[in-house]
């Protein structure tokens, strides 16, 4: 097996244990009694996380579908990358207001922020 | 000249996110250590284990982030060598969820997932902030 095969494995492999370990995350939160702040942050995470091992194991498994939209999947990952990135630090700054405020509604400022980064992912993708 | 500029773009982002993740979570052990009435142990719980999920997002994307960057021509790399470090990179940002995941599971799940105030007299219940 060459380098290159081994690699593409192994994306394999991670994509689909990510794959799998998000749809338990989003079981769990699904059938929580209590969805708390914290748990409907890490719920989003595992949203965009997912999204990102279907395209990577997506273009894995299926390269002839990849190449005949090259488009859509670029922007599907590259959005999916920037939500991660910037919804960590979204995450920050919620536990921050959580804490900061004593009133804190948390399904409403968590909707604007996610709302806000939604936008900003997809404008950085339309870049 | 123009696309070396928009390459630019996402590491500049995984830069400030870092330092944007790293003060709010500063900030919030500050708010944390000013306010006595939240329950110390269980509100630090529950800020370590949101901070650990926004540094593994961060570090996990990271690599793939600054090698999109290396990766362009403008760069003199080897295309062999550039093909398998991005392949690397695009596994540790696959295996991101795979890690919150787990991280999830060590700590506890759900356990420290709100701040909490601490036992107050007045109150027979301690109250949650939502």
């Amino acid at each position: 097996m060459e380098d290159l095969e081994i690699v593409a494995a192994l994306n394999i492999l991670f994509s689909a244990l990510t794959i799998l370990t998000c749809t338990w995350l989003f079981i769990k939160y699904l059938t929580a009694r209590k969805k708390h702040v914290g748990f409907t942050l890490i719920f989003v995470l595992a949203l965009a996380d997912a999204c990102y091992g279907i395209i990577s194991l997506f273009s894995d498994i299926f390269p002839e579908i990849v190449i005949g939209s090259v488009d859509l999947f670029e922007s599907l990952f590259f959005f999916s990358m920037h939500f991660s990135i910037i919804w960590s630090s979204a995450i920050a700054y919620l536990v921050y207001r959580s804490l900061k405020d004593k009133n804190f509604e948390s399904n409403m400022l968590v909707l604007k922020t996610l709302g806000v980064i939604l936008l900003l992912s997809s404008g950085l993708v339309g870049l | 000249m123009t696309s070396i500029w928009l390459f630019m773009i996402p590491p500049a982002i995984l830069i400030i996110s870092l330092f944007i993740t790293l003060g709010f979570y500063q900030k919030s052990i500050i708010v944390l250590r000013d306010q006595p009435e939240y329950e110390l142990k269980s509100t630090k719980g529950y800020i370590k284990n949101l901070q650990c999920f926004s540094l593994v997002q961060l570090f996990t994307y990271g690599p793939l982030v600054l090698m999109i960057l290396l990766s362009q021509p403008f760069f003199a790399f080897g295309v062999e060598l550039r093909w398998k470090i991005c392949g690397v990179c695009e596994c540790l940002a696959s295996s991101s969820g795979f890690i919150s995941a787990m991280i999830f599971i060590c700590q506890g799940s759900t356990k420290h997932s709100q701040p909490k105030f601490e036992y107050n007299s007045d109150n027979d219940l301690t109250q949650d902030i939502i």
